[in-house]
């Protein structure tokens, strides 16, 4: 197998050695002289090459070849094409080649030498033919005509110029995650053998120890996730924010950015609770209404009108929660995903027919008892901001019919939302470690952690006031 | 859930040199188990169009015959899938599907193959290596290569019989395969399984958002484990020393 690279040294312009690979015809590996293929748009043409000669294919990017890179990392020949200074192609080549591997400081300085490499407009002669470190064969000396620049990467030209430049620019979610080390999956044990951690339309249904929280940081921190959190604080419930804020302070998406969403109508009781980096929190003042069925209710307009105006630009996912909870322990990005619902923590082990869906024919929330797949609460849902955005709307509109038809759903608008999740299937579901109450239901076994909890309230005292 | 989204899957299948012979049966038996009821599209390359016998397709199902340069090695040819398929992409078939498998000729469906395989990017796991601890999978061990694997490092093998997925997905990952083979021609290296070690590098940097279980991959002249309740696609018995010559 061994066909060593024949490489030249030289120095870039950052004053460090690199090795100029020879080119290597692909198909037939030959030799040829040293050439430099470099022409970018608007800058005049600093190609020469050798008398046969070849033209750079120039329009709508540069191609750049050969690989100089500092001696430890040979990796020779791959051509690349940059699209107007393209550095995440360049950034997704290199990492397929493994040059992405290795500390940030390494890829900036390799950035820097290529960046530099691109720039240099002066001709680079060759000061020396050095023989090379091992893994390299008998180097040749070539000499570079006036005016070359050093080369850059190679790539492969195989594809319609507006296709990819097109295709590039939307195919942002396949970015290679960093290299990481960790416990390798068992395909033959199950993650848990006392719970689901599927539902029959393949969602995973979210438990602690069904998912390794490092690589999911990872993926979304890539795609620089950005979290809205929606919550309502209408009248005496503000009193619940300052601990509700506190405790995703601690425990909510933390090392992601996320936005606070407090739907209020006394913002002056909005308490001021210090964020860490990234987070930022947006007051939102709306109406409150007599009954405190109308405010729970009216929560899926706000949120279907607010979606659009408003969180649509501003975050990728959405978190619809109750208010006058707090949270115990961690929640972060595993929950996140097109739509999700969380199982209600007292319903998580009923059959269907015990379900509290409402059972009227005449409400748009009905469901017969031979149909349903889980009884979802009201107080914690959410996806990415168009599907949630489509809940909420759908929801809304069911409850103007029903009151329309002067029917009002058995549990409002979770009556509601178990329906559309019903028949528009999430694409995850929360296990009750993530909407517990630990007064009334206690800590059992099959709860390896209690997430978000209820706060104990009085529902007099706090209600329609 | 996907019926009324009104798909058109792909799938790509290379039989070149005498591999011709794999067609009738994949193709027959595709047939009868794969994607039922959804819109089907074969691309199949082929050096020999003349080869490829007549089978007949049910509704909304299609076949179209692409001829493909053959090559002497079968490396080359394995190899050189890769970068077949993502120019196809580019140039067919991202206008035409909705999603895209890349499957093996020398294989058989044996049970459905359905919508439960459809995915943004999908992998199936290797039926060799299952049970197995990642030190003892075949990577490519040498340095040198683009498909470099150290031994702490891996989740699980996956067969480079089975990919697929949302077609601009597959579009990136055949690209960064086929830059991955390309380094290492310039580096005079071929990885220990060819593409399939690229594949599986690729896997661990951009990880499957599904992965297919070995039913979906399977190998007939292995017994099959009680954990295994069916099997769904399975290599056909072959000569391999032949079928290379």
């Amino acid at each position: 197998m061994g066909h060593q690279t024949p490489c030249c040294l030289t120095r870039s312009p950052l004053g460090e050695s690199v090795f100029l690979p020879l080119k290597l015809d692909q198909e037939n590996w030959k030799q040829e002289k040293c050439e430099e293929v470099s022409k970018r748009p608007g800058n005049t043409s600093h190609y020469r090459g050798p008398p046969s000669g070849r033209e750079a294919p120039g329009v709508g990017g540069s191609v750049f070849r050969g690989a100089c890179l500092p001696a430890s990392i040979l990796r020779a020949d791959v051509e690349l094409r940059c699209y107007g200074g393209g550095w995440r192609e360049l950034e997704q080549v290199r990492r397929s080649c493994g040059w992405g591997v290795g500390s940030k400081n390494q890829l900036m300085h390799q950035e820097k030498v290529l960046i530099a490499l691109l720039d240099a407009p002066q001709k680079t002669k060759l000061d020396s033919c050095h023989p090379d470190t091992e893994g390299l064969g008998r180097p040749k000396c070539c000499s570079l005509h006036l005016g070359i620049l050093p080369l850059i990467v190679l790539a492969l030209v195989f594809f319609s110029y507006g296709f990819v430049s097109h295709r590039s620019q939307e195919l942002g979610d396949s970015e290679a995650e960093t290299r990481m080390v960790y416990a390798q999956p068992k395909v033959l044990t199950p993650s848990r053998n006392d719970v689901l951690v599927l539902t029959p339309w393949l969602a995973p249904i979210i438990w602690e120890g069904t998912f390794n929280i490092d690589i999911l940081n990872e993926q979304f921190r890539l795609q620089n996730t950005t979290v809205g959190l929606t919550v309502f604080a209408i009248k005496k419930y503000v009193v619940f924010l300052k601990l509700f804020l506190e405790t995703a302070e601690q425990h909510f998406m933390v090392g992601h950015k996320v936005t606070y969403y407090v739907f209020t109508d006394r913002p002056a009781d909005v308490p001021q609770v210090p964020l860490g980096a990234g987070r930022k929190l947006v007051v939102l003042t709306v109406r409150n209404y007599t009954r405190w069925q109308d405010v729970s209710m009216h929560r899926m307009e706000m949120i279907s009108r607010f979606s659009e105006q408003r969180f649509l630009h501003e975050v990728d996912y959405l978190v619809c929660a109750d208010v006058d909870m707090k949270f115990s322990d961690h929640v972060g990005v595993e929950i996140l995903s097109a739509l999700f619902g969380t199982l209600h923590p007292g319903f998580y082990s009923s059959s269907r027919e015990a379900f509290t869906y409402e059972r009227r024919p005449k409400s748009q929330a009905y469901i017969p008892r031979d149909e349903g797949d889980f009884y979802y609460m009201g107080a914690f849902f959410g996806g990415s901001v168009v599907e949630v955005h489509r809940l909420t709307k759908a929801c809304h509109q069911a409850m103007v019919k029903d009151k329309a038809n002067g029917i009002e759903a058995v549990w409002h608008d979770e009556s509601h939302l178990n329906k559309y999740l019903l028949y528009h299937k999430p694409t995850k579901v929360l296990s009750p470690e993530y909407m517990w109450d630990q007064k009334l239901l206690g800590w059992p076994s099959v709860m390896k952690k209690l997430r978000y909890v209820a706060v104990p309230k009085n529902h007099q005292a706090i209600r329609n006031r | 859930m996907y019926q009324p989204l009104n798909l058109t899957i792909g799938v790509t299948v290379f039989a070149v040199g005498k591999y011709t012979c794999f067609i009738r049966p994949f193709l027959e038996s595709a047939e009868k188990f794969f994607m039922r009821g959804y819109q089907v599209h074969y691309y199949l390359f082929t050096h020999n169009p003349a080869a490829v016998p007549r089978v007949l397709l049910g509704p909304g199902r299609l076949l179209s015959i692409i001829p493909i340069q053959g090559h002497s090695q079968w490396e080359e040819i394995s190899m050189r899938r890769m970068e077949t398929i993502n120019k196809h992409i580019a140039n067919r078939a991202h206008q035409e599907v909705d999603y895209l498998f890349c499957l093996d000729v020398d294989m058989v469906f044996h049970n459905p193959w359905g919508p439960e395989t459809l995915g943004d990017l999908v992998a199936a796991i290797h039926p060799g290596y299952f049970a197995v601890s990642r030190q003892q999978f075949p990577y490519e061990r040498r340095q040198l290569s683009a498909a470099f694997v150290a031994d702490n490092e891996g989740d699980f093998y996956y067969g480079g019989a089975v990919f697929g997925g949302r077609v601009a997905r597959v579009y990136e990952f055949t690209r960064g395969c086929h830059m991955g083979i390309l380094a290492d021609k310039a580096n005079g290296i071929m990885a220990a399984w060819q593409e399939e070690s690229h594949l599986n590098r690729h896997f661990i940097w951009h990880k499957p958002s599904k992965v297919l279980s070995p039913e979906y991959l399977w190998d007939d002249r292995k017994p099959q484990p009680p954990s295994l309740k069916l099997i769904r696609f399975s290599t056909v018995e072959k000569d391999n020393s032949w079928l290379r010559s």
